[in-house]
């Protein structure tokens, strides 16, 4: 047990969390009682805008995830950095411009008036789906950060870190998350840079060549090469730039930022600093990754583990248990999201809509609560099993591949009810069978290649379904649109 | 390394940055 790294890791936590949010909230509403409020968004400035972008994206995939990943396929796991940099021109290009040309406040807003009501209730509950896979991908990785403090089991950290994303979610509450994940990823944006230089300073010659020689003696040179081989490329990173590109760009989470953007012309312009801020993050922890495992006392840890349990062994104290800090507090507010969206969706969209519209506001806070603490305990029972971070959160993006398609036709070329209903059913169904079934085997493909299965249907549905099938002219082509954007002005 | 990794992704990712923004630009002349 780690006793002095683990009680500075909790007072950041207390601190900077609950006390921060205490201040802003008060901040807030000393704003509110003054009438200097201006509507939250469509103001911010390009700077805001850009590393909001950049940061908000940034949780245990980006860290924990890519440490791992790194053990298996070398600096090719920078692919997951590299695929939110798509990711982000796509977003300052293309559906961040077009968030903010509607005005909108929710993406699912926009499904509806395209498709109506069915379409919207159904990726919302698909949608549910998915944020519940990432609440397991992010209890396990508090788990991961408690066991290296406590030497607990992996498995045991996950529990424990249940319990304490759900008293996250109780005590720190929502509003505020945004800023502080903003405060705390610059914070451990600073905190890898400086682990980057302090690892190189302890091993011998004071740079990274003893980890190349490693890796050439063990003759796997390919794993410095963020190319890799044909087979990664071909498999890892594909899927990676297909789930993340195709599922992410439609992520309310970076809708957010480009809503409130002052105009179309900051969000153009914040490209040029999210895109390089967010992909060279992915540098710093593929390297931290690949030295781990080059170093035999952290490799017989195991991928999970021997990042963090070298960080914690070679940086000095008080880096070791400020990166942490931050990793856990960025894990935490991701876990407070992923719990709140599932149970919000279950009670509005589902039990107000379907089953009782009457429902009071208390009646609907209760019911949202019970779902925060259900589908935080289904969480920890699913985390223990420990799947792979990078590739269970390619599998659950893959689930939203559709929707961006759906999404893009709809708004660019044409809009039909059934083409989208259909491409969404076929999409989710030939997921599903080539993740829990012998297709794949059947077709004598990798069993792997699910998220390029779901793109391919999805396209094959969405593009052939639209030729073919009668529907009214894409929304920006439409007068609705041109009348909605002249009164927005 | 550390260096051949860092040249390598800094490239890519501008490269990709560059060549979105000159795509966007395209777009853009074309729809006048």
């Amino acid at each position: 047990m780690r006793t002095g790294i683990l009680v500075a890791v909790l007072a950041y936590e207390v601190i900077f969390i609950v006390g921060i949010g205490w201040w802003l909230a008060r901040r807030q509403a000393a704003k509110h009682r003054e009438g200097e409020f201006v509507l939250a968004g469509r103001s911010l400035p390009m700077p805001v805008v850009a590393v909001t972008l950049a940061l908000t994206v940034l949780g245990t995939a980006h860290i924990l995830g890519v440490f791992e990943m790194s053990w298996y396929v070398g600096a090719a796991a920078v692919w997951f950095s590299i695929a939110h940099v798509i990711l982000l021109v796509v977003v300052c290009l293309g559906t961040g411009l077009w968030v903010r040309r509607l005005r909108l406040t929710t993406l699912p807003e926009i499904l509806e008036t395209l498709f109506g009501p069915a379409t919207r209730l159904m990726v919302g509950c698909v949608m549910a789906g998915v944020l519940f896979g990432i609440l397991t991908v992010e209890t396990q990785g508090v788990g991961i950060i408690l066991a290296t403090m406590t030497g607990w089991s992996i498995r045991q950290g996950a529990i424990a870190g249940g319990l304490l994303g759900m008293a996250y979610v109780i005590f720190a509450g929502m509003k505020e998350v945004g800023w502080l994940n903003l405060v705390n990823a610059i914070v451990m944006y600073l905190g890898l840079v400086l682990a980057v230089i302090f690892l190189a300073l302890r091993l011998p010659g004071g740079d990274f060549e003893s980890v190349r020689a490693s890796y050439a003696a063990a003759g796997e040179p390919f794993m410095l090469s963020i190319y890799g081989n044909a087979q990664i490329m071909q498999s890892f990173v594909l899927a990676t730039v297909v789930a993340v590109v195709f599922s992410q760009a439609v992520n309310q989470m970076l809708m957010q930022p480009c809503m409130s953007a002052a105009d179309e012309r900051t969000i153009r312009r914040a490209m040029w600093i999210a895109a390089p801020l967010n992909g060279i993050f992915g540098v710093f922890a593929v390297v931290i990754g690949l030295t781990a495992k080059a170093l035999p006392e952290f490799q017989a840890l195991g991928p999970k583990s021997a990042a963090t349990a070298m960080l914690v062994a070679w940086l000095p104290p008080w880096l070791a248990a400020l990166l942490l800090a931050s990793f856990l507090a960025a894990i935490l507010s991701t876990f407070a999201m992923v719990a709140l969206a599932p149970a919000t969706i279950f009670a509005m969209d589902l039990y107000k809509r379907l089953y009782r519209p009457t429902a009071s506001e208390a009646e609907l806070t209760r019911l949202v609560r019970i779902g925060i603490v259900a589908f935080s305990v289904l969480a920890m029972a699913v985390a223990a099993s420990l799947p792979p971070i990078l590739a269970a959160m390619n599998w659950l993006f893959s689930w939203l591949i559709p929707v961006f398609w759906v999404l893009v036709i709809g708004l660019l070329w044409k809009r039909s009810s059934a083409v989208a209903v259909a491409t969404l059913l076929a999409a989710w169904l030939v997921n599903s069978l080539w993740s829990f079934t012998g297709l794949p085997a059947w077709l004598g493909l990798s069993a792997d290649w699910n998220v390029q299965a779901t793109l391919a249907v999805t396209l094959l549905v969405a593009l052939g379904g639209s030729l073919l099938a009668h529907g009214e002219p894409g929304y920006f082509r439409s007068a609705e649109y041109r009348s909605r954007v002249a009164v927005a002005g | 390394m550390f260096v051949d990794i860092f040249i390598d992704s800094v490239v890519l990712i501008l490269g990709i940055t560059a060549a979105g923004w000159l795509i966007g630009r395209a777009i853009d002349r074309l729809r006048g």
